[in-house]
């Protein structure tokens, strides 16, 4: 987070120069669900926990990606498609909020590891410029 | 004098307690830059003059301005509140007569709550003793102080035995035009001559003027001799104007000469800058050019873990899960539809086998529904009363029509229909999964072209800080900058324009002189032809006397100066040719050339005295060099040289390794004692083991300087001290 997180309004000519790997806050969260996603690691996250919303997935950009995310949650849950399609609308939506909690634990899986890489390798974040790319290998 | 040695106490980079110790011979002390050479030769001229040289703004500066700059920063860091000493001692020896000195100069300062405050003036101490009886005796006369310190080394020659590198250039500067002659004043007893010279030019005046009334008073024709007298009067006048034009004219004659001079020795380095600086913009721009594109690519590459996809790379795991979910859904549909359709057909079956006479929809259902409101058969005209059999059988046509049409466009029996977007996931998937299939050769292709790109941006650094550097060496041997450089040639011609103009005033002057000079003979004639007895004959033979001594006088000095300049130039030349033997480039003859004031000029000539022009700044500072050391050289075996000792920092820097022992053995042969800075003997270690053993060098002491804290920690200070490593 220190290294490609760093919040801020930063353009995006000047963040590659501020030492930002991402220029909104959205990406850095797909990023982290991503991670989670591919190395299938979820996280639960325990109830109670202070939650921020912020901007609403669909406005998430490039929307391509987005979609593969929701492809990859419906993948990887356990919600049965054609359950879905006969479900009442209360259900379908209860269904997608189990969704919604699922692309949390993945990020939150996604973000332990770059916790974990960074207390492993305290310099990892600072000393290579591509690390996000790395971490992806 | 010798310089036994000198201790330093917490001196700029010397902290805590340090000692050099000297003989006679050569003395080296070998560093790197900024490893603490010219702190020693500030430390040497602290301590007698209370001034160090600072390099940046080229000027000395006394203790009052430089302050707590003098004092180490590690004293400073690590002493208690109190007091700080910084001290420089130097102990000097007069082997002739049994004497000792010592010349020492403390700076006290005060550390209060971690602040320093040093002192404004510095005290210096001198302390006599003789060497044999032990005991000193601290002097405290000013003017016996004074006295001593004229002995460690005179004022006048200062500038010839205590210099640093980077003030050769200026110690016989071309520019100043006596200063060749003042160096041949100060080094030898030519200003005797010049002395007598004076004397008889003053008596031959006096005895003129004693003729020239005794002439007025013997006069026959006073009205005609008043006449005369007036108009010799104005002559006279006039000649003193000429004389004093000429003299202004050749002086700015003179000037424009030597200024021409050193401007034609400098183009070559200007040519050279110019060139540099053309090339420096042009790698200056292409760097930007780079560094913009490397800069474009960089912030292209973060964007591009999204655009072009990468953050999904290796996650192609994640679209097959999904296919496979997908995939089920679909079969389950399927089979729905299957089993659905089957019973439809079936249905249908049933229907069929009730189609018997007519096919479906015939009649039309329209007239099938008039029939069944009517009651009777419109086809066979019969009745067919409401619930009868046969308007029932009429009913089931209507019936069968709208069962047949059911069961065509049969549904599927769910509350969503989510078929669509799942579909699109899995196309989005299954697109997706073809371009993550190409991320890692999209990855390897950016960074090839990043690494190319970075590549190129460091060798051209790499470039441009070479020329920078180059342009930087030759700014300050030449004192050209690349702004003066553009302008040279144009400085040159306006110069060149300036003596011909001098020069053409010279000869107008000159001739007017001489046509004066013939009228003043001519009244004087005039005049002794009026006169009634013979003048005394003592006149006669005083007024020829005086005459033929200032004559004598005035070849006598000529001659002598003559004979000491091609004496100097003969040192010099040995000098030059020796500091040049490690050089096989073409060399030249140095000539002091006497120019239309009247002062030499060192010049380089080749075989036949044409001069070599185009001279780079190393070889102008080694004919200089030559030219000192002819100077010392050429009274050795008289008090000056071996009484003082040479102390110069860095002074082969400017003209490259190759000269460097050659430069060595010459110093080594003309000083009885020397102390030389240098750093070319730290990295080029044969250069250093030659040093050592080269028995054409009268070696002394040689020390290695290093600093404690190497140099990408020196923005550090606080704990700099200078370790000092005896090589011999």
């Amino acid at each position: 987070m220190e290294q490609g997180g760093r919040l801020g309004t930063a353009t995006e000519s000047s963040s590659w120069e501020q030492g930002k790997y991402f220029t909104r806050r959205y990406e850095i969260y797909m990023y982290a669900a991503l991670l989670g996603l591919k190395n299938d690691y979820p996280i639960k996250i325990p109830k109670g926990t202070n939650k921020r919303k912020f901007i609403e997935m669909q406005s998430w950009q490039p929307s391509e990606i987005t979609d593969y995310i929701v492809m990859a949650l419906f993948a990887v849950s356990d919600v049965d498609l054609s359950a879905l399609e006969n479900m009442e609308t209360d259900e379908v939506e209860k269904e997608l909020t189990k969704l919604r909690g699922l692309l949390e634990e993945y990020a939150n899986g996604g973000f332990d590891l770059i916790r974990s890489k960074k207390e492993d390798d305290p310099s990892y974040f600072n000393e290579n410029e591509n690390c996000f790319l790395d971490l992806l290998d | 004098m010798i310089i036994e040695s000198i201790e330093i106490n917490n001196f700029m980079c010397y902290s805590g307690n340090n000692r050099f110790d000297f003989t006679e011979g050569m003395n080296v002390i070998i560093g790197d830059n900024g490893y603490g050479k010219s702190k020693l030769y500030d430390a040497f001229y602290w301590a007698m003059y209370d001034q160090c040289f600072d390099t940046n703004e080229k000027q000395w500066k006394s203790t009052r301005f430089l302050g707590k700059a003098l004092i180490s920063d590690k004293a400073i860091t690590e002493s208690e509140d109190g007091l700080i000493r910084t001290s420089v001692r130097m102990t000097l020896k007069d082997t002739d007569k049994d004497r000792q000195y010592i010349v020492e100069r403390i700076l006290k300062a005060e550390k209060r709550e971690g602040e320093v405050i040093p002192d404004n003036e510095s005290i210096q101490e001198i302390t006599f003793r003789k060497i044999s009886g032990m005991t000193g005796k601290l002097i405290t006369n000013p003017e016996e102080i004074e006295r001593i310190k004229r002995k460690v080394l005179p004022e006048n020659i200062r500038p010839y035995m205590w210099f640093q590198g980077e003030q050769v250039e200026s110690i016989i500067d071309f520019g100043e035009s006596d200063s060749l002659s003042r160096a041949i004043n100060v080094l030898s007893n030519i200003s005797r001559f010049d002395e007598v010279k004076i004397v008889a030019d003053a008596w031959a005046k006096s005895v003129g003027e004693q003729y020239h009334r005794k002439v007025k008073a013997l006069s026959t024709d006073r009205d005609k001799s008043d006449k005369l007298e007036v108009n010799r009067n104005e002559i006279v006048a006039r000649i003193g104007l000429l004389e004093n034009d000429i003299k202004q004219c050749k002086e700015n004659l003179g000037y424009a000469e030597e200024e021409a001079d050193k401007l034609v020795n400098k183009q070559e380095d200007a040519t050279r800058i110019r060139e540099l600086d053309v090339s420096r913009k042009s790698l200056e721009k292409q760097l930007e050019e780079i560094e913009e594109e490397l800069r474009y690519e960089r912030i292209d590459l973060h964007k591009k873990m999204f655009t072009n996809r990468w953050v999904l790379k290796g996650s192609e795991g994640l679209v097959k899960l999904f296919n496979e979910k997908y995939g089920n859904y679909q079969d389950e549909k399927l089979s729905k539809r299957a089993e659905a359709k089957a019973k439809s057909d079936a249905e249908n079956k049933v229907l069929k086998e009730l189609q018997t006479r007519l096919p479906i929809n015939v009649p039309e259902p329209v007239f099938v529904e008039k029939m069944l409101d009517q009651g009777k058969c419109l086809v066979c005209d019969r009745e067919a009363k409401e619930g009868s059999e046969a308007w029932n059988s009429i009913k089931q046509l209507l019936d069968r029509t709208q069962e047949v049409s059911q069961g065509g466009e049969e549904k599927d029996q769910i509350i969503n229909d989510f078929e669509s977007d799942f579909r699109r996931l899995s196309q989005h998937g299954y697109a997706m999964e073809q371009d993550i299939g190409r991320i890692d050769e999209n990855i390897v292709k950016t960074f090839t072209r990043l690494d190319r790109l970075d590549k190129k941006r460091r060798s051209t650094r790499d470039q441009l800080d070479t020329v920078q550097k180059e342009i930087s060496n030759l700014v300050t041997e030449s004192s050209i900058n690349p702004e003066r450089a553009r302008h040279l040639l144009s400085e040159l011609l306006a110069n060149n324009d300036h003596a011909l103009r001098f020069r053409g005033n010279l000869t107008r002057f000159e001739v007017e002189l001489e046509r004066k000079q013939k009228e003043l003979e001519k009244i004087d004639k005039d005049l002794g032809e009026l006169i009634s007895e013979d003048l005394p004959s003592w006149l006669e033979e005083k007024k020829k006397l005086l005459l033929d001594f200032k004559e004598i006088a005035h070849s006598t000095r000529d001659r002598v100066f003559k004979k000491l300049v091609k004496q100097l130039e003969d040192e010099a030349n040995n000098h030059y040719h020796e500091m040049m033997q490690g050089n096989l480039s073409a060399k030249g003859i140095i000539k002091l050339v006497e120019s239309t004031k009247g002062n030499y000029m060192p010049r380089l000539v080749d075989q036949n005295e044409n001069p070599l022009m185009q001279l780079n700044t190393g070889n102008i500072i080694l004919i200089k060099l030559a030219t000192i050391m002819a100077i010392i050289s050429a009274r050795q075996g008289s008090r000056d040289t071996d009484l003082y000792t040479l102390i110069t920092d860095a002074p082969m820097s400017v003209f490259g390794e190759d000269y460097t022992i050659g430069f060595c053995k010459t110093v080594s042969k003309v000083y009885r004692q020397s102390i030389i800075m240098s750093k070319e003997f730290y990295k080029n270690e044969a250069l250093r083991r030659q040093l050592l053993n080269d028995t054409d060098i009268n070696l002394g002491k040689v020390y290695m300087i290093t600093p404690s804290i190497s140099e990408n920690e020196r923005s550090n200070r606080n704990s700099l001290q200078t370790l000092i490593k005896a090589l011999n």
